[in-house]
């Protein structure tokens, strides 16, 4: 059974092995507002060249466009790569087994993890946001808050299927999985995250059209640039609710079965 | 009343891993467990002795619920592994062979603590069981040390510590003595026998060493080949082949020489 107890075991302890390792935390922050930076003289590098038609739909402010996709894509990104990590970690340092001894459902376990990811991901992109507004003076003035609450809700139950899946396949494989790279690489290059997917070729708008980070990216830039209704980003929001509507069953069933397989095969515990 | 521990026929082969880039490829399995019997008494100290890579292990994580069997059945205290694996996970502990099963950057006392947690302990009892434990395992001192600091002996003994926080009336111990120097090893077998005979514990543990099993076991079992080839007191194993020797015994047995044997 997991309780809020339990849960809040784990994220105790993930603060105490995170203040272990105060240079891998601070490396980290100095890695995204690196990032930050570099976009924001690339983007101060092409204003008045002539702005791509592409962009015009999103205010024709680059900076603005990347700083929406690189905060809201941590989303997928982080949620994929904490899947594998947490599954691995506790498989390295040997506890996983410990862990699966204990009365606590390891499917409940994971599912409060992502969602403790999720909300991480959640304070980041809060940040990233005041950063923008207070050092980069990005305009969030026409931004619709609302319509931000079920897209950010719907992106978290389709990634929470995804987490699932993803952790699913690495206690499978042992190895990063296959879809933790598809969709990471995947979404970064199609799914709009750096520049407008009105720029690709059609047969790749297509593929784009499979990722939910298409669909997160487009509902959170038309809502906080547009300042668009919730009416008016529905479909966004539709395929999203689809996504998480397969996703999350799925995911849930897949890592309970992979984790029979690996009490099946006897891997469970750290052997590599 | 029922034994504490109870497997019929179990069975277990495990597939033999390959790192190809065909993975729908039949793959060769090894059996480990050969329709294995075992019973074991309620309070007693059952050693289970036996090569390297014989299944010993496997045998563990199967009770442990953390393998599952391929054939056969097994019951702790009479509940069904198959069918109550989540109630056996609370009757019984397992002490891993394995030195890291802890978070080697957090101490001791911060190890504990998580695991009590996952162990439906509140805070006061958390408290008070790591209090008992400490004093019981001899910890004083080591508590507030993170685990990578910690010598051999300390970490065997914090392992088993751990599976005391749970309250588990069965425990299981992988090679708990390996890699310890004698005074270390003296120290934890007195442990063991104490949780045994003042603490009512079932415990099942496994070694390759012997004499450890004459000292401690009240009964013995050699697992070979898959399967228990003979189980008893040392005294009634040792007098298997007529020499009274558990050393010529254990070694006929592994080279066939000596028929199975149930003196129990």
């Amino acid at each position: 059974m997991l309780t809020l107890h339990k849960l809040w075991a784990f994220y105790k302890r993930d603060w105490q092995l995170t203040l272990t390792y105060p240079l891998t935390f601070l490396m980290n922050l100095a890695h995204s507002v690196a990032l930050l930076v570099s976009f924001f003289f690339i983007g101060k590098l092409f204003k008045g060249v002539g702005t791509h038609p592409a962009l015009i739909a999103y205010g024709g402010d680059y900076f603005q466009f990347v700083l929406l996709g690189i905060a809201f894509s941590g989303f997928m990104t982080t949620v994929l790569s904490s899947a594998r990590i947490t599954t691995s970690f506790e498989r390295e340092t040997g506890t996983l087994e410990t862990i699966l001894l204990t009365p606590t459902s390891f499917t409940g376990i994971a599912i409060g993890r992502a969602l403790g990811d999720l909300m991480l991901v959640t304070g980041k992109v809060a940040i990233y946001l005041l950063f923008g507004a207070f050092f980069f003076r990005i305009d969030l003035s026409h931004a619709n808050w609302v319509a931000l609450l079920p897209t950010i809700t719907f992106t978290v139950t389709s990634c929470l299927g995804l987490w699932m899946l993803s952790a699913g396949l690495f206690l499978l494989t042992r190895e990063v999985s296959p879809l933790e790279r598809v969709l990471v690489w995947g979404s970064r290059l199609l799914g709009g995250v750096y520049f407008p997917i009105a720029m690709l070729p059609q047969w790749l708008k297509q593929v784009s059209a499979c990722l939910p980070l298409t669909y997160t990216l487009e509902a959170v830039r038309r809502s906080l640039i547009q300042e668009a209704s919730i009416q008016a980003i529905a479909q966004e929001l539709g395929a999203l609710l689809v996504f998480s509507v397969f996703l999350l069953p799925a995911g849930i069933f897949f890592f309970h079965w992979a984790l029979n397989q690996a009490r099946r095969q006897g891997s469970l515990g750290f052997q590599d | 009343m029922a034994p504490a521990i109870e497997m019929r026929r179990v069975s277990k082969w495990y597939p033999r891993r390959t790192y190809s880039l065909a993975p729908w490829k039949q793959r060769d399995k090894i059996q480990v467990l050969d329709r294995l019997d075992l019973e074991i008494q309620p309070g007693a100290i059952f050693v289970l002795v036996g090569p390297n890579g014989v299944g010993k292990t496997t045998l563990l994580k199967i009770l442990a619920t953390l393998v599952l069997p391929d054939d056969g059945e097994v019951w702790v205290q009479g509940y069904s592994r198959t069918r109550h694996a989540s109630r056996i996970r609370r009757i019984l502990s397992f002490a891993i062979g394995e030195e890291w099963s802890f978070y080697g950057r957090l101490t001791a006392r911060q190890n504990l603590e998580f695991f009590s947690r996952l162990h439906n302990l509140s805070s006061k009892e958390m408290k008070q069981k790591i209090q008992e434990a400490t004093h019981l395992f001899a910890l004083d001192g080591f508590l507030d040390r993170t685990y990578e600091t910690l010598s051999t002996g300390t970490r065997h003994r914090l392992g088993i510590a751990r599976s005391f926080l749970s309250g588990a009336s069965i425990l299981l111990a992988d090679e708990p003595t390996r890699s310890l120097d004698p005074l270390s090893k003296r120290e934890l077998q007195a442990l063991l026998k104490r949780l045994s005979r003042e603490w009512g514990k079932t415990i099942l543990f496994t070694t390759h060493d012997l004499r450890e099993a004459e000292e401690m076991g009240d009964t013995i079992g050699i697992l070979h080949q898959g399967r228990i080839l003979g189980v008893g007191k040392a005294e009634e194993l040792s007098a298997l082949n007529g020499q009274g020797n558990l050393e010529e015994v254990f070694a006929d047995i592994c080279q066939g020489e000596t028929g199975c044997a149930d003196t129990s």
